[in-house]
């Protein structure tokens, strides 16, 4: 029984432990039948009942909102009357038929003419109003709920068929009371148009053809979004992925320990951090498979049922559709198991977790029941609000009409409240006042430190950059709402934007986290020949990037055709002669000082900082140029392709900057020169059409512009490169907290 | 081997500082056993804790074979093995799925994890629920296999908080059996008990604990010179009595 020396693990070795530590976590979970349950039988059942339940509120279900008053529109008071002497006859026959040449037109997927339909519309409860010229447009805006329009009127007197009446009867198929008041409507002209038949062959012993047809021509709402309905099946897919990951989410995290194997757990070799990933991947795999089960479990119903037209419209439910929903479930179960995860880690047992998810579902669940109301569109504020986002984008996938700005921010922001979250997690789970104390509680998680710290931590600068891109996008939001105020305030307004958001937050956040400012944001001294340096490469990268932006275009990265930016043109003309009307001090201060400044400060001092040291360059300077692109990408609330590489490569090119020379200032020096030139172009424009320089019309940067920029960003960078700093600024724990100018 | 030197924990409990731990030093050699015995609440198990790197001490340290727990806390975890009175089993694995898991993790090679486990399935007649689901094993059973689980990777330092908890006599008898090799074996070796019979006649030497100090620490012949008394029971009750607190 010799003691045998531990063995020593690469860290190769230690990713195949991680995997197989997954591995057991998720061999434990799935062999639990509480799992099972919830993962098979559960969706097994719920749509199949969900179904049936929407098929009785489709077809009877409608009384609770059955209107008191039936509102029909006609074109004409001949029409009305006409109609109200139908109504009032009140002729029954056993065998209605319909005009087997017109039911073609009708959307018989809404089959509103079912005969197991309810009980008719009363006719003291019906009124109606005559709108002459825009009677469509009444039943889209629910003003009346049915119309009915006289189509042998509407032709001439010479082209009408003798003895016949055309009526086309507009309604709304995603509206109960709509279809219910088309369906008695046609009983009713079936009726009486048959009566008067019958009437006439008996006077006249005619076998003359059908007196009355009628069609029916559902009227959809162009100018809104899906309807509720729409909404409501992301939203119980969405749901239901929640419930697939509660339950492993608590058991390995409270459930273990209460059952005291978190401990044994803590007590071996592998890193928080390791154990903590290897239960998110466990969970996130069950909240996966959730979802596929309940995914293919909705589909195969809506498949079987038919309700797929009925909910999302004529084109019904599309494979591709189905796909792209499930894609978005995959990132919100990411997002929802690292939320799971961060809340159950503080608890002490199973049911002290139950306890903490209850307030959290119902947090959860109201931004997702908010996004059931009708006509809700996301945008700027919707698409980062946590589950509505998912369950609007969700809703616009299905239907196919995504909004690709605010998709893609729903979709970022989403991703990055995962990582916060997990951040989050991380910092709690298994921390010693959690896994023994009894003092352990939420104040932990925003506990500061007692040390002063040299650089934030990654998930400092996570929770931070979660915080920032909402801000950010509501912000711009609402800097778009004063587009109609003078060109001063929009730029004042701008650079305070840009001061909070990328200055004054994360230094506060910063300060929260007990880092010291000055290292942490990286305001340290540069050498001279950086400065240079950063000044040299600032020039040259204005024209670079405009070269990228056009090289995109060339190779079809662009959301922007050729014609659009024409169109553009006298925009931007606007838009630079309200520069020209201000002083142009404000203007250099709010395009090119304040984001050269404060971007930096937040991009390459406190991000690319909290990640100095602890990922390889590459990834640091990849990931936060990355971001940086990303933040660029927008342009009046349009996702512009051509400016994301163009900004990422700047990006690359500050990041390096800052990490060679271990300080924030030369990037300022090139950001700030780069965007001055870009604004001095704007407003000198006339002055460089004069040298014979002029851009306009052109689809390249010409050759000696390009060369002189190559050149000046090479002498640039070496310069940058002399005047690195090879090791850190001394930094003092006691050293007082500098907070930049 | 293990040095613990002016260890102290300090909780905050309900607003209210608490001192569970206060200045403690002592060391343990290879081939040693330590008896930490005290009252409940005396701060043996956190003491253990900060030993192994779960709990982060307020002041002082711990070293074992010179990693320090807060510097090189898997360095340190790699070379114990823990056996804890609160630790429980995964109900749906089974004992051997359990061990060759652990195995995995302390960096086991999979042939030598076997043999691990076939050894100390002979030591701990695991063999007849080695394959069953963990949730249906007995408590002395589940207390072996949770004996087997900290063993697995052969740690040279075992750390052991009450493990004959639960445990009938032979039970018992099989948990000291295995210390007592473990001592030939040159492991260090902390036991935590309230069977301060076993222990006296198992530890070479003991620190007596009481409200976070220790008491009294060294052989059984220096305690008995110490304190006057003769057996270990007789001296834990006139501390107990007597709310003696004393340095070492």
């Amino acid at each position: 029984m010799n003691a045998t020396p531990p063995a020593v693990c690469t860290r190769t070795d230690s990713l195949y432990r991680l995997a197989r530590l997954t591995l057991k976590e998720l061999r434990e979970t799935l062999r639990d039948r509480r799992t099972i349950v919830t993962l098979v039988l559960m969706p097994l059942l719920v749509y199949p009942l969900l179904s049936m339940a929407f098929k009785q509120f489709l077809v009877a279900g409608v009384g609770s909102t059955k209107p008191i008053e039936w509102r029909i529109g006609v074109q004409s008071d001949e029409d009305r009357r006409d109609l109200e002497r139908i109504l009032n006859a009140s002729v029954r026959l056993d065998d209605p038929y319909l005009d087997t040449e017109d039911a073609g037109e009708t959307d018989e997927t809404v089959s509103p003419l079912d005969p197991s339909t309810p009980p008719k519309p009363a006719l003291e409860q019906i009124k109606i109003g005559v709108f002459p010229e825009d009677l469509a447009e009444a039943v889209e805006h629910d003003i009346v709920h049915a119309g009915l329009v006289s189509r042998s009127r509407e032709a001439p007197t010479s082209q009408r068929p003798a003895g016949r009446v055309q009526f086309d009867l507009l309604y709304r198929p995603d509206d109960a009371p709509s279809r219910e008041l088309a369906e008695f409507l046609a009983a009713e002209l079936r009726k009486y148009y048959e009566e008067e038949l019958t009437r006439r062959l008996q006077r006249l012993g005619e076998s003359g053809e059908r007196a009355a047809q009628w069609r029916l021509r559902p009227i959809t709402r162009e100018t809104t979004g899906p309807g509720s309905l729409a909404t409501l099946v992301p939203m119980i897919l969405i749901l239901m992925t929640i419930t697939g990951a509660v339950y492993p989410a608590i058991d390995l995290t409270a459930g273990e320990r209460e059952r005291g194997t978190l401990e044994a757990l803590m007590a071996a070799p592998v890193p928080r951090l390791g154990l903590l990933l290897a239960k998110y991947v466990a969970v996130l795999t069950v909240a996966i498979l959730t979802a596929l089960v309940n995914i293919a479990g909705m589909t195969a119903t809506l498949i079987a049922t038919g309700l797929g037209p009925v909910i999302f419209g004529p084109a019904g439910l599309a494979p591709g559709a189905v796909v792209a929903v499930f894609a978005l479930l995959v990132l919100f179960a990411a997002f929802f198991a690292a939320v799971l995860l961060c809340v159950t880690s503080f608890a002490r047992s199973f049911k002290e977790a139950q306890a903490y998810l209850i307030p959290l579902m119902m947090v959860s669940l109201a931004p997702g029941f908010v996004s059931l109301l009708p006509d809700l569109a996301l945008n700027a504020w919707w698409s980062v609000v946590p589950l509505a986002n998912m369950v609007l984008l969700a809703r616009d996938v299905l239907a196919g009409q995504v909004h690709l700005l605010w998709g893609a921010v729903a979709v970022a922001t989403t991703g990055l409240y995962a990582a916060a979250a997990l951040a989050l997690a991380a910092r709690i789970f298994g921390s010693d006042s959690i896994l023994y104390g009894s003092e352990g509680s939420w104040g932990d998680l925003f506990r500061r430190p007692d040390r002063l710290a040299p650089q934030a931590s990654i998930s400092g600068a996570l929770a931070c950059l979660a915080l920032v891109v909402p801000l950010y996008v509501l912000l711009s939001g609402l800097l778009v709402q004063i587009a109609s105020q003078g060109m001063t305030q929009q730029l004042v307004a701008s650079s305070l934007m840009l001061l909070v958001l990328f200055a004054l937050l994360p230094l506060a956040v910063a300060r929260f986290q007990s880092v010291n400012l000055a290292a942490g944001f990286q305001i340290t001294h540069a050498s001279p020949w950086s400065l240079v340096g950063s000044l040299l490469i600032g020039c040259g990268a204005a024209p670079l990037a405009m070269a990228l932006i056009l090289l995109s275009q060339k190779f079809g990265i662009s959301t922007f055709t050729t014609e659009q930016i024409a169109e553009k043109g006298p925009l931007v003309e606007r838009l630079v002669a309200a520069w020209r009307g201000i002083p142009p001090a404000v203007v250099y201060l709010a395009i090119a000082v304040a984001p050269g400044i404060c971007e930096e400060l937040f991009f390459r001092g406190y991000l690319l900082g909290a990640l100095r040291g602890r990922v390889p360059a590459w990834l640091a300077i990849g990931s936060t140029a990355v971001v940086f692109g990303l933040f660029h990408a927008s342009v009046g609330g349009i996702i512009a392709l051509e400016r994301v590489l163009a900004s990422m490569a700047l990006g690359v090119v500050l990041g390096w900057v800052a990490w060679t020379t271990r300080s924030v200032i030369p990037g300022m020096v090139l950001h700030v020169t780069s965007n001055s030139l870009v604004v001095a172009l704007a407003l000198r424009g006339e002055w460089l059409h004069g040298l014979g320089w002029n851009l306009e019309g052109k689809d390249q940067i010409p050759p000696a512009w390009l060369a002189g920029a190559i050149l000046l960003a090479l002498v640039g960078a070496l310069l940058v490169y002399l005047g690195r700093r090879t090791s850190p600024p001394v930094v003092s724990p006691a050293a007082p907290v500098v907070t930049p100018g | 081997m293990i040095s613990v030197v002016e260890l102290s924990k300090r909780f905050t409990a309900s607003g209210h500082d608490v001192l569970a731990v206060e200045g403690i030093s002592f060391t343990v050699g290879r081939g040693e056993v330590f008896g930490l015995l005290g009252e409940n609440g005396a701060g043996k198990t956190t003491t253990l804790r900060m030993i192994l790197g779960l709990v982060e001490p307020t002041s002082g340290y711990a070293e074992v074979e010179g990693f320090r727990s807060t510097q090189s806390p898997d360095a340190v975890k790699s070379r114990i093995g823990l056996v804890s009175t609160s630790a429980g089993l995964y109900q749906w694995l089974t004992p051997r799925e359990m061990l060759l898991f652990f195995a995995d993790l302390y960096g086991t090679t999979p042939d030598v994890a076997e043999r691990n486990l076939a050894r100390l399935a002979d030591i701990f007649s695991l063999h007849d629920y080695l394959d069953r689901r963990a949730a249906t094993l007995s408590t002395g059973q589940k207390q072996r296999v949770n004996l087997a689980r900290s063993l697995i990777h052969d740690p040279p330092v075992l750390l052991l908080d009450e493990p004959t908890r639960g445990l009938d006599v032979l039970g018992s008898k099989v948990i000291f059996d295995y210390i007592a090799q473990a001592r030939e074996a040159g492991k260090a070796v902390i036991v935590s008990t309230h069977r301060l019979d076993e222990a006296e006649r198992l530890c070479d030497r003991f620190g007596l604990l009481h409200r976070g100090r220790m008491m009294h620490q060294g052989t059984l012949a220096d305690l008995q010179a110490a304190t006057g008394l003769s057996t270990l029971t007789e001296m834990f009750l006139r501390g107990l009595a007597a709310g003696e607190v004393q340095a070492a």
